[in-house]
Order: C-alpha cells, then structure tokens, then sequence
C-alpha cells in the first residue's frame, strides 16, 4: 500500500504534468503558422533581392507580338511568359518578381523612418512628460482625425514621385502609431523600480533612456514595425491606385495592377496574380507579426 | 462628469480647429489654383491678376487665413473654385450617398464579423476557429483595390447578379459595401474573439452559468456585453476611417460619395471646397469618437463614476 504522501505527490505530479499539456500544445502549433510566414516573407525579400537573376526576361521588354498572352499553364499561352504578358507584351511574372523589390523597399524603408521617429518622439515624451508630451499629444490627435490618404495626395502633389518620397509619405501617416504606444510604455516603465533604482544611484537620464528602456521598449517596437510593413505594402499601391505614386513605368505593385485593371475584362491575370502577391507578402507578414507578438510581447494589443 | 465631458469637448474643439489649419496649409502647398483654371497660353497677366484678386488669392496668407477661420465660426465655408456656388450645399449633397454606403459597410462588417469572433471564441483552436481566424486573416490582408475589382469580375461581369455601379435600392450597395467592410469585418471578428476569451473565464461568467442560464444567454447577455466596451471604440475610430478612407471604394464604383468629392476638388487645387470636406469629415471623426465616449457610461456603470 502506498503512503499518502506518495499518493499525493504522484497526483501533484499529474496535476503539474495536465498544466504543462495544453501551453507545450500551443507552442507547438505556433511555429506551424509563424514558419509559414517567414516561408512568405523570405520568398518575397529574397526574390526582390535576386529579381535581375530570377526573372525570366527584363521587367520593361516589350514583345508587342505577344502582348496580351494568358498564363502558360492555359490554353493560348506562351511558354517562357509563366503568368502571361501585360497590353505592352511585357511578363507579367518578370514584373512582380521586381515589383517585390521595390514594394518591399518602399515599405521597409517607410516603417524604419515611422518607427525612428515615432519611438524616439513617444518615449521621450513619455519618460520627461511635461509641455512637450502634451504638445505630442495633440499632434498625434490631430493627425488622427486628420484623412492621412489626403495628406498623401496634397503631399505627392509637390515632391516628385520616387521611392525616398513615397516611404516619407508613408512614415508621415504611420508615426502617430509608434508613438502613441512608446509614450504608454515609456510612462509606464518611468515608474518601475529598476528604473527609479538606476536614478538613485545617479544614472543620467541618457543611461536610463539606453540600458533600462529602450530594452524593454525594443519586442513593442518590432511587433508594432511589422504590423506595419504589411499596411504600408498595401498603402503604396493605393496611392499607385490614385494616380499619386511610383511613375507608372517602374513595376511596383500597385503600378502593376493599375495596368491589369483597364484590362481586367480580357485579360483578368495581370491583376489577378499582382494582387496575390500582394496578398500573400502581407499575409506572410501579417503571420510573422502574430507570432513575433505571441513570443515577444502577449499583453500587446495592436 | 459633467465638467469632464466640458473638459473634452473643449479638447475635441481644439482638434478640430488645428485639422482646419492643417488642412489650409497643406492645401496652399499643392500649387497654385489660378494656374490650374486659366490655360497659361491664352491668358494674360491681367485675367490672371484679376482671377487672384476676385479670389483673395492677392492677400499676404495670413490674411487669407484669418479670413478662413472667421468665415469657419460663422459657418460659412466659402464658394468653391470649380463650381463657384457655395461650398456646404455640395459637401451635404454627397452625405446622403457617403452615410448609406458607409452604414452598409459597418453592417456587414457587425453582422459578420462579430458571430465569426463568438464562434472562434467558444470553439477556440476548433475547425471553426481556424477557418473563422483564416477568414479574418484574409481580411486585413485584401487590398480594397484588388477586392473591389474581383467582386465586379465575378458578380457584375461574370455572373451578371448585381450592377458594376450606379446608386440607388440595395443592388448597387451590396459590392461596395463588401469592398469596404471586409477589413473592420476583420478587425471585429479579430477583436471579439480575443475579448470573449478574456472575458469567458471570468467569475460572472461562471456565476451565470450556475444559476442555469442558457450557453447563448451566458454568451449574448453577459460575455458580448463586457466585450462590446471595445467593440464599440473600434467603431468610433472606423468612422473616420470609412467617411474619408472610402476614397478607393468609391472610386472603383462610381459611387458618389466625400472621399471623391475631396479627391477631385484637391487635384483641381479647389481651396474651399477640400478644405470643407477635410473639416467637415474630421468634425464627424471627432463628433463619432466623443459619442463613443459617451457611450462607455451606458455600456459600463463603472465608467460613471469617473
């Protein structure tokens, strides 16, 4: 007969064991959705990175024989055009491959300003407070009610149309979220006792700001940074869509579709498989960033 | 509560006041509107000095902008440029159209977007769940410039059910209001899943469970009611968002609304006219979002208090 403590630490031990099942079940079924992101995303980036070499022919040669052409894989279409051909006979495949290129440039380009500015304006708002949070913070509301898409218009009126300008005008609609966030946190964090430890045995603010926020700022900040690359993927193509963005000759993605939806009737490919790209890269995107939040940062809401 | 809600409104005020100013600075940087109505060949420096002149545009811009918020207080907002009537009988005109598409949208969305949350959040991590998480995945993930297209393709196009634009009965808003709703579809369906979990495990929950209520009493009356506190705040900030943000909607179907209005009237650099929309989409944002604030004290007996 077993003793009771036996028993007892046996049931314990089942009870423990019961606790540990489900969470080692999530997280084991994380990485599933998280491994098919970055799948995505590293098909995308490392496609832009490789276009001139991946691409079966250049982004802007013109076959005019062949313009118009269904998907290979259909009945009328060429073989060496995968994804069929746009109205000047150009690959349809060989310009979204270049098209991932400029589109994720754009937008990586557009989250790094947003960011950069965002955090270092929000935390320094939130650790000093003072007049300049509150003049923060009345920007931030500002924007907010503010239709950013006009400010994009009205702003891409005056600067001419190139990728630099395009992520500026991105990062000016995207900012406000960055530091929204960073001021909470950086609020938040000012009144914990590490930090209020490190002011009392003298750490300059400087100190503090580098070793003991901005650590902890840092899992906020990439979750925020990635949610975002997936808008600003779909923002440059919809100021493409308004006539405001990349000059129509470079292949970026919203250019691309702007081309396929003048002939979405006879030919529904080109804007078809650009929008899957699209699709997929934020979709690819989207995932990483669940799971980045999942691991880095749960109590997050975005 | 009284002098809180004073203290807000103020605020919201001073919002409103500055989204003006933004908008008239951001506006008299796009370009010179004479140049855009006078072809510059067949026009001579005297027609365009007289144009300026009848237009105010010959004032120093602070003048003008003085002259801007005095017309704002008294409720006028000028006469637009390309038309020359009066600004706010057009601006109103485009309401009806803006309201019925951007209702529909949120309707869809509601309608939708929140069972899909209930039901990913009782059958969490179930078939249900995954398929209802997909879809909402999709969701954000969808460009409105790429869905718009396809619906037409498919449904006006292909199948022929319903029209590719016009306005006017239901047939012509059902596309449209798709096309906007699907990403606030997925952002409640996202929201809701993730608040009913939160809420599903607290003490009234399991209190209304004990004393014998239905699961779908439980659910409707107690759990979607804590969860609608934020529910709620997201509608409020989609007001904007599908008043302005409706450019692309409206667009892809002709459909009369703001967004166009505001569109058309910056690229022929109308002043008065954009600058009406801006501040009059923006007092609405605001307007949407102090009523979602009010409507917290009726949601949650908490928040009176405060």
């Amino acid at each position: 007969m077993k003793s009771l403590a036996e028993s007892s630490a046996q049931l314990s031990a089942v009870a423990a064991h019961a606790a540990t099942r489900q969470p080692r079940a999530r997280r084991w079924l994380l990485p599933v959705r998280a491994w098919l992101g970055i799948l995505l995303v590293g098909v995308f980036v490392i496609g832009g990175v490789v276009a001139p070499w991946l691409a079966p022919h250049p982004p802007q040669e013109q076959q005019i024989a062949l313009r118009l052409r269904p998907p290979a894989f259909l009945e009328g279409g060429t073989s060496g055009y995968l994804l069929g051909t746009d109205q000047l006979g150009r690959d349809v495949l060989s310009r979204i491959i270049y098209g991932a290129r400029i589109s994720l440039s754009v937008s990586g380009l557009a989250t790094l300003g947003a960011a950069g500015v965002g955090t270092l304006l929000g935390t320094l708002s939130g650790f000093y407070g003072g007049a300049a949070e509150q003049i923060l913070m009345r920007l931030v509301e500002v924007q907010m009610a503010f239709p950013y898409l006009l400010l994009a218009i009205a702003f891409m009126l005056v600067v001419p149309p190139n990728i630099v300008n395009i992520a500026i005008v991105l990062a000016i609609s995207g900012w406000v979220v960055h530091a929204r966030v960073m001021r909470v946190n950086a609020l938040a964090l000012r009144g914990q006792e590490f930090v209020v430890a490190a002011s009392a045995i003298g750490a300059r603010d400087h100190r503090i700001l580098l070793r003991h926020i901005a650590p902890n700022l840092l899992p906020t900040v990439t979750v925020l940074a990635t949610t975002q690359i997936a808008q600003f993927i779909i923002a440059e193509s919809a100021l493409s869509f308004l006539g405001v963005g990349l000059p129509p000759s470079m292949p970026s993605w919203g250019n691309i579709m702007n081309d396929g939806r003048q002939y979405l009737d006879s030919a529904w490919w080109i804007e078809v498989f650009a929008g899957l790209a699209i699709i997929l890269a934020t979709a690819g995107v989207g995932l990483l960033g669940d799971w980045l939040r999942d691991a880095l940062d749960p109590h997050l809401r975005v | 509560m009284t002098r809180v809600l004073v203290r807000r409104f103020g605020g919201l005020m001073m919002v409103l006041l500055s989204v003006s100013t933004a908008a008239f600075v951001v506006l008299r940087l796009t370009g010179d509107p004479v140049q855009m109505m006078l072809p510059p060949e067949q026009t001579t420096a005297e027609q365009v000095a007289r144009l300026r002149h009848q237009l105010g545009l010959d004032q120093p811009v602070w003048v003008q902008y003085a002259q801007f918020l005095r017309n704002l207080a008294t409720g006028d907002l000028g006469a637009s440029y390309r038309y020359g009537t009066p600004v706010a009988p057009l601006i109103l005109q485009r309401v009806p159209a803006t309201l019925e598409l951007a209702g529909a949208a949120v309707a869809f969305a509601g309608l939708v977007g929140v069972p899909l949350g209930v039901v990913s959040a009782v059958r969490k991590d179930g078939t249900a769940d995954v398929l209802a998480s997909g879809v909402s995945f999709l969701g954000v993930s969808i460009p409105v410039f790429w869905l718009g297209p396809m619906l037409i393709l498919f449904f006006a196009v292909r199948l022929h059910w319903l029209p590719t634009s016009g306005i006017g009965g239901w047939r012509p808003l059902v596309l449209p209001a798709i096309t906007l709703g699907m990403y606030p579809l997925a952002q409640f369906a996202r929201l809701v899943r993730s608040e009913m979990l939160d809420v599903l495990g607290e003490d009234f929950v399991r209190t209304a469970r004990s004393k014998g209520l239905s699961e779908l009493a439980v659910i409707v009356r107690h759990v979607l009611r804590k969860a609608s506190l934020s529910v709620v705040t997201l509608v409020g900030l989609n007001v904007g968002v599908l008043l302005g943000g409706a450019i692309i909607t409206e667009t892809i179907f002709a459909w009369p609304g703001l967004g166009r209005l505001i569109v058309q009237a910056i690229s022929f650099r109308d002043f008065p006219l954009a600058e009406g929309a801006v501040v009059y989409i923006s007092f609405i944002t605001v307007l949407a979002n102090f009523a979602v604030d009010l409507s917290y004290t009726l949601l949650d007996p908490r928040v009176r208090s405060t």
